[in-house]
């Protein structure tokens, strides 16, 4: 196959689809890269200009190697999406030193769609695919550009193509692929992944992990990202009821709270049966953030709607694969429920009573003396209460390093200042140290409504911790020990600081407030609808678009709109003919000459206007003087200056005269 | 064993493909002789199309999945889209002048676009290496395309090859041409000094004689006649008189020179051909009057540039079977 070089058009094309493509990474690119992708463009403009020579390979090896050791020493050899990325856009980068030549500069442009394809799994905004899609467009019409044959300077006769006519060229082509495309997209059933190739991002989220070390959760308490959206389907609880459980922590090892029981899990088979959950009070969606991990949020008593999704022993809702990108699922909760009511296994009291074998003796001492007054579970956390909310405990979030041996000793008779982690696992350490089963629980309080469309919002700095404590009879009961902290006590620095972050998106400004909830919504919307496209509600929209029909008549089905589609792309062969355009002249000729042949003249096909008129005379004397107005008027403007127009008022004037004339011709033969 | 069975299937092939695309002046792109096929960027596009899905199942992402099928679908426009490039195109053979064998001819080529949109990167060549770049088709077209002759007698152009991966260039789409040029390819001459056989009894040793006699003596002037040669006009009168004058020379008219066939009796059919030949463009370098004499074939003596075109047009065909040898063209539909 003959490779020509390229023209300039496509150079310039490439080289802004390369910035674009550069552009749509940048904030997770190293700086490096983006350093090189500037030297090397002016690099090539130069090499363009001809004052720079091609380099050398050796300086090409060199530079390739220097990339990939760059790309190891920002990442290291753990594989992710960044470093992959950031591979492609080397490769991208130092290709166009070399692309001389239509058959190179194919490479860039489909590592150009790779790019574009790998932006989804950092943003999936509504107005991030508007922006990718022009970025697909203008991609598109540098492959155009570079079709258009070599464009040699020196000869002249190849017709240069403006950038803008190459860009609209490549919109039509993007235009008439939309409609198939759109079919299979609502068609085409999404495969369940066959192998587990799950390389996750690396900096990408931000969120609850595993343990609980107190300074993870303050971090958290000042970010303003989105962790997971929640629509209610039934019911609707107070805001103070949502308490959205994620983690279990059961694991104390004197300075972190961790997981170490592995409750059973149980996977509940889909069944769509709904009779079991009639009695569920609330029934929630969530569209989810991709977090990389496998647990999901849940309220109460949870059981799950959507497949995939176990519950495991201490009511947590977990997903069988890492939650990669932005996921639906649907659950049922019974908020006044507890779970556990039955009794506590033998195994899981021993891992809820764990406690370090020493340190944080003072606690202890002082978890003794509180029981001896107050015998019964429930009565020893009132008491607890009443000594947090009396005592000097401060709630804040940048509360100063715990130093000592004995965290918990400082924390409660020192310091005194802290948030809902300490408070947390304080709290569990005095009851396990009176023998009543506890547990830290990680997840996020409260949710921020859109009332445009309806949903609630849980952000990162929703992050909280709680306590569930096991009494017999009753089960597990949920404690928030922050919320005993008396509502003067949180200190104001820290919280007004954090205000001022948020102050351009609070609800006092109404206006902002109305545009951020409705550009909310559009993203909600976006979520619920393009995201969330598969499965099940790819299953009910099809039966809702096609009705209820056995499997042979949806393949025919399918396979008939298939075709109807591609038949409608190939239809487009048939309107590509040239259309004559006639001057006005030409048009009026015309007319002239079907008014003529419509009362019964006979005219040749290549008769001229003369012989036109010649004849129209013979036939009809008395009108001379119209004949020979119209003819003089046809004349003028058929061999004057055949490119002028009449005005309206000329050409309807002139069409009037025509008309008039064949009327009177009738006329005249009737008489 | 292999080999075989490939030169069975190429000359299958050709014998197929020669029987879809007839031979004609005028040809219309039609569906019928337009092929289309995914070349190698094409491949490589599906093969990108496929990653991008991939990528979209395994991380369970329905915009990346949005992204492949509608790469997919722009492929599926991208046949349309490139075969409508080429389908509709009028292409028709031109003028092709006579040559020599082994010289250039130029075939003029014309591409006619009855479509409303250009007809945009394509290529033209016999064959896909030494294709050319086709500027943008608006409207009409005239190209010249090389072609050199390798045996005497009419033009047997081979199969000309138009095609485009116009737009996106992972399609390749083609037609072959084959088309028919009036041009003749003339023997190539070779020189050596002349040989008669007399025609006329005075001929024969004498001849050289005769020609030596020639040109020099001027016997006065008459009206040009197209025909006339260039070196013979009176160009100093023109200057004065504004009329063409021929200058007329003292020659032995019927003794004109013949050449002749009968005169190269020790060589073959065809080199006595390219001896002829050469002589008669050394006789019409050396603007003298000659007739050439062929087995079953005599044109009398004459001179000028068409008598020269006559004459090496009758060695160019000598012995050519007549239904090989079209002179009126056949216009497709």
């Amino acid at each position: 196959m003959k490779s020509e070089p390229l023209g300039h058009i496509a150079l310039l094309f490439l080289a802004v689809n390369l910035t674009l493509a550069l552009l749509l990474h940048m904030e997770r690119l190293p700086v490096w890269i983006i350093g090189a992708a500037i030297a090397v463009l002016v690099w090539r403009y130069f090499i363009y200009l001809g004052r720079v020579a091609s380099p050398h390979w050796v300086v090409k090896g060199l530079l390739v190697a220097s990339g990939f050791t760059g790309i190891y020493l920002t990442y290291g050899w753990q594989p992710s999406i960044e470093a992959m990325v950031s591979l492609l856009v080397a490769g991208l980068v130092l290709k166009p030193l070399e692309v001389e030549a239509t058959n190179e500069s194919y490479l860039l442009i489909f590592l150009s769609y790779l790019l574009i394809a790998l932006n989804f799994l950092f943003d999936q905004s509504p107005l991030g695919y508007i922006w990718v899609m022009a970025i697909l467009v203008l991609t598109l019409a540098t492959q155009v550009a570079v079709n258009l044959g070599g464009e040699k300077p020196e000869e002249n006769h190849i017709i240069s193509q403006s950038p803008g006519k190459i860009v609209g060229q490549a919109f039509l082509i993007f235009l008439k692929s939309i409609p198939l495309a759109l079919f299979l997209f609502f068609i085409l059933p999404r495969l369940d992944p066959l192998w587990s190739m799950n390389i996750s991002t690396q900096a990408g989220t931000i969120g609850l992990s595993n343990s609980m070390s107190p300074g993870d959760v303050a971090e958290l308490g000042k970010s303003d990202e989105l962790a997971f959206r929640v629509r209610f389907l039934e019911g609707k609880p107070d805001v103070k009821q949502l308490y959205w459980r994620a983690l279990v922590l059961d694991y104390f090892d004197g300075e972190q709270w961790s997981q170490k029981y592995k409750p059973e899990i149980d996977w509940p088979p889909f069944d769509g049966d709904s009779s079991e959950n009639a009695q569920a009070n609330v029934s929630y969606e969530i569209i989810l953030q991709p977090h990389d991990e496998n647990w999901l949020y849940a309220l109460g008593v949870s059981k799950p709607i959507t497949t995939g999704i176990g519950v495991s022993e201490d009511g947590r809702l977990v997903s069988k694969k890492k939650i990669h990108s932005q996921t639906l699922y649907k659950a049922n909760a019974q908020l006044n429920q507890t779970m556990g009511k039955a009794g506590l296994t033998k195994k899981a009291s021993r891992y809820y009573l764990q406690l370090p074998a020493s340190g944080n003796l003072k606690s202890r001492q002082f978890a003794q003396d509180l029981k001896s007054t107050h015998k019964g579970s429930l009565d020893f956390a009132r008491a607890l209460k009443r000594y947090i909310s009396e005592n000097e405990f401060y709630y804040t979030l940048s509360p100063g390093a715990l130093n000592s041996d004995s965290t918990i000793d400082e924390f409660l008779f020192e310091t005194q200042k802290g948030f809902c982690a300490h408070f947390a696992g304080s709290v569990v350490y005095l009851m396990r140290s009176v023998g009543i089963p506890a547990r830290v629980v990680l997840g996020y309080q409260g949710a921020e409504e859109n009332p445009v469309a309806g949903y609630y919002s849980v952000y990162q700095y929703n992050a909280h911790a709680w306590v569930e404590i096991w009494v017999e009879g009753l089960g597990w009961l949920r404690i928030d020990p922050t919320a005993w902290i008396s509502p003067e006590r949180i200190e104001q620095g820290v919280e007004s600081a954090l205000k001022n972050e948020f102050v351009g998106f609070s609800s006092g400004s109404s206006w902002l407030g109305s545009i951020r909830n409705q550009m909310n919504a559009l993203n909600y919307y976006w979520n619920d609808w393009m995201l969330s496209y598969k499965g099940d509600a790819q299953q009910k929209f099809i039966s809702e678009l096609f009705g209820d029909r056995d499997q042979a008549q949806m393949i025919g089905i399918y396979v008939a709109c298939f075709f109807a589609l591609i038949g409608a792309v190939f239809l487009t062969l048939l309107f590509d003919f040239k259309r004559v355009r006639l001057s006005d002249g030409q048009r009026l000729i015309k007319r002239y000459r079907l008014g003529l042949e419509s009362k019964g003249y006979e005219l040749k096909d290549v008769m001229s206007i003369k012989q036109i008129s010649q004849l129209a005379l013979t036939a009809s004397p008395h009108l001379a003087k119209d004949i020979n107005w119209i003819r003089e008027q046809i004349e003028v403007c058929l061999y004057v200056d055949p490119d002028s127009r009449f005005s309206k008022v000329d050409y309807r004037k002139i069409t009037a005269s025509i008309k008039k004339l064949s009327r009177q011709i009738s006329k005249a033969q009737h008489a | 064993m292999k080999l075989a069975l490939k030169e069975k299937f190429d000359a299958y092939y050709q014998r197929w493909l020669n029987k879809r695309l007839p031979t004609s002046r005028s040809i219309k792109l039609t569906q019928k002789r337009i092929f289309i096929i995914p070349n190698k960027i094409g491949l490589l596009f599906l093969a990108l199309v496929v990653l991008v899905f991939v990528n979209g199942v395994n991380y369970q992402n329905n915009l990346i999945f949005s992204l492949s099928v509608l790469l997919l679908s722009i492929f599926i426009t991208a046949i349309v889209s490139t075969y409508q490039n080429l389908s509709g195109l009028v292409i028709t053979s031109g003028h092709a002048n006579s040559v020599f064998v082994g010289k250039s001819a130029h075939l003029n080529i014309g591409l006619v676009n009855p479509a409303r949109k250009n007809k945009q990167g394509l290529w033209m060549g016999f064959s896909r290496k030494h294709a050319s770049a086709v500027p943008v088709v608006e409207g009409v077209h005239q190209l010249n395309i090389i072609y050199k002759p390798s045996e005497r007698g009419p033009f047997k152009v081979p199969k000309i090859t138009l095609f485009s991966r116009y737009p996106l260039g992972i399609l390749t789409c083609w037609t072959w041409l084959r088309l028919k040029f009036d041009g003749v390819a003339y023997p190539a001459p070779v020189f050596i000094p002349y040989q008669y056989m007399g025609k006329s009894d005075q001929a024969g040793e004498e001849a050289d004689d005769i020609i030596n006699l020639g040109i020099d003596d001027f016997k006065g002037f008459r009206k040009y006649q197209p025909g006339d040669s260039l070196k013979h006009i009176a160009w100093r009168q023109f200057a004065k008189t504004d009329v063409l004058l021929t200058k007329e020379f003292e020659e032995a008219q019927a003794q004109g020179h013949w050449l002749d066939w009968k005169a190269l009796p020790g060589h073959e059919s065809e080199a006595r051909l390219q001896i002829l030949c050469g002589w008669v463009v050394k006789s019409f370098e050396e603007d003298r009057e000659f007739g050439l004499s062929l087995p079953g074939l005599d044109i009398p003596v004459g001179r000028g540039d068409y008598h020269r075109d006559t004459c090496l047009r009758a060695l160019a065909l000598y012995g050519i079977p007549a239904d090989l040898i079209s002179q009126e063209s056949v216009i497709e539909k």
